[in-house]
């Protein structure tokens, strides 16, 4: 049986490795984080919900009046070209094709993504 | 015999010489075996930190860490092409037009999967290179896995390989098999057309490769075989993906470096073609569908074999007796002359980590003297 698919698929797998060995622990202990990602070119969103050291992936028909730290939007068609390396994604951001609300918060992800330690 | 480092070890036995004890080469494994591997044995904080600052906590789900754990003495990757994304259908495609699947099982594991062809029909072939695809590996792509290779061999000291796909697989995923087969009987110009399009790509990803990593060893995934005889009529093989393999060769020859394939299923008929295009060693070999014994007496001078032990039901359903005695009675005939690096026959899945150990100390507990 399937849990979830697509879009909230990929966002859960990104941080099942860092769960399973404890890094994610470290990376968050004592910190709540909710991220949405919302393509519209490919439904459904996937709202990321981390919270002291666990997190689950909510798969959303409807983002609309979702409350978020961090919202990530944009077409899915120019993110999973995202191959290009971080120029490309810097080159999304800039030219508006993916647009973020609370970039600080946003940057929280990428530095739980990079923890190195774990508990 | 002086003991010898893993990737001595490896290199020992791809080049038919002696070993102090045969090198257990692993292709990978999934979330379901990471999942297990954690529960019962995992990584220790000081592990996670270590191998995290290397760059080797990479590949498919951390399988490098898990095979230096394991004790793994030869290990593989296989790059990752570009992704694209159809709107029209919601669908993730590779660069060759292979449709990929991501889901998370109820249990929450995570499964990427291949699922099927994107480019039914001639036309969407045509439209897919209109569109500029498929589409060339980039330097950000090489380089982490160079990096992490590198730091495998020369840090951890295991023979680390990179591989691309080959043009079978990326083909067939790609059209689907039944447009395969009518293109080889009907349009092979077009079918030829095809496979260029998808080696301009190839071709200068695995230069790419050479040229950033000097690496040792290529191989180059590219499964070719079902239960009883290849995929493709052997002639046809022969026609269209032998000159192809041979470009491979070729390329990775040029650089000093030893091409190795993978292929599941019965291959047995082209060993041949494999020993005449000085390809250096064959992976999967399943036993249950090749007359092991026969191939090693026919080629294993020639062509190192990897893989041979079965992943299917030997290290699923296997107790520790039984593994033992399969896996040293394999050792015992296919490791005669060397040129041999046991290990299972596929990407671990289900497999039962404490018969996946009882493998590697198997192997490792017989004295090639004593067989050779």
């Amino acid at each position: 049986m399937t849990k979830l698919q697509d879009l909230p698929a990929l966002i859960y797998t990104m941080l099942y490795l860092q769960k399973k060995d404890g890094r994610l622990r470290k990376a968050t202990e004592n910190k709540k984080l909710d991220i949405l990602f919302d393509f519209p070119d490919f439904p459904p969103a996937a709202l990321l919900r981390i919270d002291n050291g666990s997190y689950e992936v909510l798969a959303l028909e409807n983002s609309v009046g979702i409350s978020a730290d961090a919202v990530i939007k944009g077409n899915f068609e120019d993110v999973v070209e995202l191959s290009g390396g971080i120029n490309k994604a810097l080159k999304l951001i800039f030219t508006r094709k993916v647009k973020i609300k609370g970039p600080l918060k946003a940057l929280q992800l990428l530095k739980i993504l990079g923890e190195k330690e774990a508990f | 015999m002086s003991e010898m480092t893993s990737y001595e070890r490896a290199i020992a036995a791809l080049e038919h010489k002696n070993v102090d004890r045969f090198p257990v080469f692993s292709l990978g494994s999934d979330y379901s075996f990471y999942n297990a591997f954690m529960k019962e044995i995992g990584f220790t904080a000081d592990e996670v930190k270590q191998y995290s600052t290397d760059g080797v906590l990479t590949g498919p789900p951390w399988a490098h860490a898990i095979n230096l754990k394991l004790g793994f003495d030869a290990d593989w990757a296989s790059l990752s092409g570009q992704q694209h994304f159809d709107p029209e259908t919601k669908q993730i495609l590779d660069t060759f037009g292979g449709i990929n699947k991501v889901v998370v099982n109820d249990d929450g594991t995570p499964h990427l999967w291949y699922l099927k062809p994107f480019l039914t029909s001639k036309e969407k072939i045509i439209e897919w290179w209109n569109r500029g695809r498929p589409k060339p590996y980039t330097d950000a792509m090489i380089k982490p896995a160079v990096k992490a290779t590198h730091t495998l061999i020369e840090k951890y000291q295991i023979l680390s390989m990179i591989g691309l796909p080959g043009p079978y697989e990326n083909l067939h995923m790609s059209i689907g098999m039944g447009q395969v087969a009518k293109f080889c009987r009907k349009e092979p110009t077009f079918l030829e057309e095809i496979l260029e399009k998808n080696f301009e790509v190839q071709g200068k990803g695995l230069e790419s490769l050479m040229k950033l990593g000097h690496l040792p060893v290529i191989m180059c995934g590219d499964d070719w075989g079902f239960n009883h005889g290849l995929q493709m009529p052997v002639k046809y093989w022969r026609q269209f993906i032998k000159p192809i393999i041979k470009r491979y060769v070729e390329i990775v020859h040029s650089y000093g470096s030893k091409f190795l394939i993978h292929s599941c299923g019965n291959i047995g008929d082209i060993f041949p073609d494999l020993i005449e295009l000085e390809i250096e060693g064959v992976d999967s070999l399943q036993p249950t569908i090749n007359d092991l014994a026969s191939l090693k007496q026919k080629y294993g001078d020639k062509l190192a074999l990897l893989g041979t032990i079965d992943d299917t039901d030997l290290l699923v359903n296997g107790s520790k007796e039984h593994v033992w005695s399969e896996v040293t009675n394999s050792v015992k005939v296919l490791g005669k002359g060397s040129g041999y690096l046991p290990g299972a026959t596929n990407t671990l899945l289900n497999a039962k980590v404490r018969n996946v150990r009882t493998m590697i100390e198997a192997i490792h507990s017989i004295n090639p003297q004593y067989i050779i």
